[in-house]
């Protein structure tokens, strides 16, 4: 097949023009983002996932938010940006509306239901926190605000807040009632 | 009432749902906030609104729809959760869209999955399978009935032609952008890139009512689709539908042998009258048996002076 020179320069052109419009041809993504809970692993999930902005349309508290254009490769995808002002309260709406099975639905034949939704792991900055360095000690806001209370959050002899990183599940609900925000959501790395 | 009118009322629809569509889901997540049993109170109580809600519904349409809606709730039930659970059975934009409980996919979308490397749900493949048998059987009817993005092209050509605008440059020299780009954007996301769901304009619309929906307002695809619209109206006349868009082309691949179909009669034809190919916005030829670019619009059937063109269905 012979292309002639304006084929070849239309080509080209749309080409650039298109590869600046969708940024994940230029620049992929460094660090792992926080996922939507049930979500595949990152690589399948920027593969499988077609952008189509349903989970954060159906999510009620929006912690789904979206990757901005210069995010290169995570454009569009669903992020756990600010899990601590917009927590997810694991109502699992995303996991039913996605069409594509990036978010995987829960069936109940599923038997590790906690790992399986797992987004991530909450982890206190002890020098912030008021049990750990106030004098007064009383707050336990976190204690109360886990959905797993007592098992993710539980308080060890010395009297502080101590977190299970087996059991918890990232959802960001201690983080948001933390009055000194000392409670942080780090994602899993899988490798 | 002539055969333009049924097209016109399908593509008036699409746009209504394009637009209701993020205000329903918007009054959906309203719903988990409003106590039980209050719906229909929103536009008379604007105590609720000073209540902690989202900021999506301080301005724009959204705000304005989602009264409406919540009134248009407030006769038929005053129960949240029966709301809730109907308005559950709508939302999306066109590039996946759920309508009275019905899932579908564009089924670009579906081929840019293939390179999976976990299964692929049932649901989804049905879903991707809905608009495939569509157009095995319509053929490349979404581009002229139901693209909201056509309507805005129709729209413009509309005004702008009494007005006195010939678009007669060529950007596009021919049809050879469309299958590079089908190709492309099905092989790129082996490396993790997707390019079908930036590109195209249908989706960017979406994507637009969408961030109004949720307090932002997405400038680029604002201007994406006003660009392409000013070069569709001045510069060349179908040039993102005929030249560009891969979904026009994979869906004139699928409906290549579509059931119904416009019919020529030689017989009756006057031969050089040329009337329905210049009527054709689709850079199809209506005296050929299976145009690839037809989307059956029917704009050709009218123009006809001695009706030698007419559509046959082969159910």
């Amino acid at each position: 097949m012979k292309i002639s020179r304006r084929k070849f320069i239309e080509i080209a052109g749309f080409g650039v023009f298109f590869s600046l419009m969708a940024p994940g041809a230029l620049k992929q993504a460094e660090s792992t983002p926080l996922r939507p809970p049930g979500s595949l692993h990152e690589k399948d999930f920027v593969r499988k996932c077609i952008r189509c902005f349903r989970c954060g349309q159906v999510c009620p508290t929006r912690a789904i938010q979206f990757g901005e254009w210069q995010d290169g490769s995570l454009a569009e995808t669903p992020i756990l940006a600010d899990l601590q002002t917009n927590p997810c309260n694991l109502c699992m709406e995303c996991t039913n509306i996605c069409p594509s099975g990036a978010i995987r639905s829960l069936e109940p034949t599923i038997s590790d239901v906690r790992n399986y939704v797992k987004i991530g792991v909450a982890q206190i900055k002890e020098w912030e926190c008021v049990l750990i360095n106030g004098r007064r000690r009383i707050c336990g806001f976190c204690l109360r605000a886990c959905p797993l209370m007592g098992e993710a959050i539980y308080i060890n002899e010395q009297g502080w807040p101590e977190i299970s990183s087996k059991s918890c599940v990232g959802c960001g609900l201690c983080a948001q009632v933390c009055p000194p925000k000392a409670i942080d959501i780090r994602g899993i790395s899988y490798e | 009432m002539n055969r333009n009118t049924p097209r016109i009322m399908v593509q008036v629809v699409s746009i209504l749902f394009l637009v209701l569509l993020p205000a329903m889901e918007s009054y959906r997540i309203l719903l988990f906030y409003l106590p039980p049993g209050q719906t229909g109170l929103l536009a008379e109580n604007s105590a609720y609104l000073s209540f902690n809600f989202p900021d999506y519904l301080n301005g724009g349409y959204i705000s304005w729809l989602v009264k409406f809606l919540d009134y248009a709730a407030g006769i038929f039930s005053l129960d949240t959760q029966l709301v809730q659970d109907f308005l559950s059975y709508f939302g999306g934009t066109y590039w996946s869209v759920t309508l009275a409980g019905i899932t579908i996919v564009d089924p670009l979308a579906f081929l840019q999955t293939l390179p999976f490397t976990q299964p692929l749900p049932a649901k989804f493949i049905l879903a991707a399978g809905i608009p495939v048998a569509l157009a095995a059987i319509l053929g490349r009817f979404f581009c002229a009935w139901i693209c909201p993005v056509n309507s805005i092209f129709q729209f413009s050509r509309l005004v702008f032609t009494k007005i006195g605008s010939t678009p007669n440059k060529k950007l596009v020299s021919g049809d050879h952008i469309r299958p590079t780009l089908l190709v492309v954007g099905i092989i790129a996301p082996l490396a993790g890139v997707a390019i079908f769901p930036f590109i195209l304009p249908y989706l960017s619309l979406g994507r637009f009512l969408y961030s109004l929906s949720i307090g932002d307002f997405l400038w680029s695809a604002l201007v994406f689709i006003i660009t392409l619209v000013i070069i569709d109206t001045f510069i060349q006349r179908g040039f993102w539908c005929n030249f560009i868009c891969p979904t026009g082309l994979l869906l004139a691949l699928l409906g290549k042998r579509r059931l119904i179909n416009i019919k020529y009669n030689k017989d009756v034809c006057l031969g050089n009258c040329s009337l329905c190919v210049k009527a054709c916005p689709w850079n199809a030829d209506p005296k050929e048996q299976y145009s690839t670019n037809c989307t059956n619009c029917m704009r050709c059937i009218d123009k006809c002076p001695v009706g030698a063109l007419s559509y046959k269905t082969k159910l």
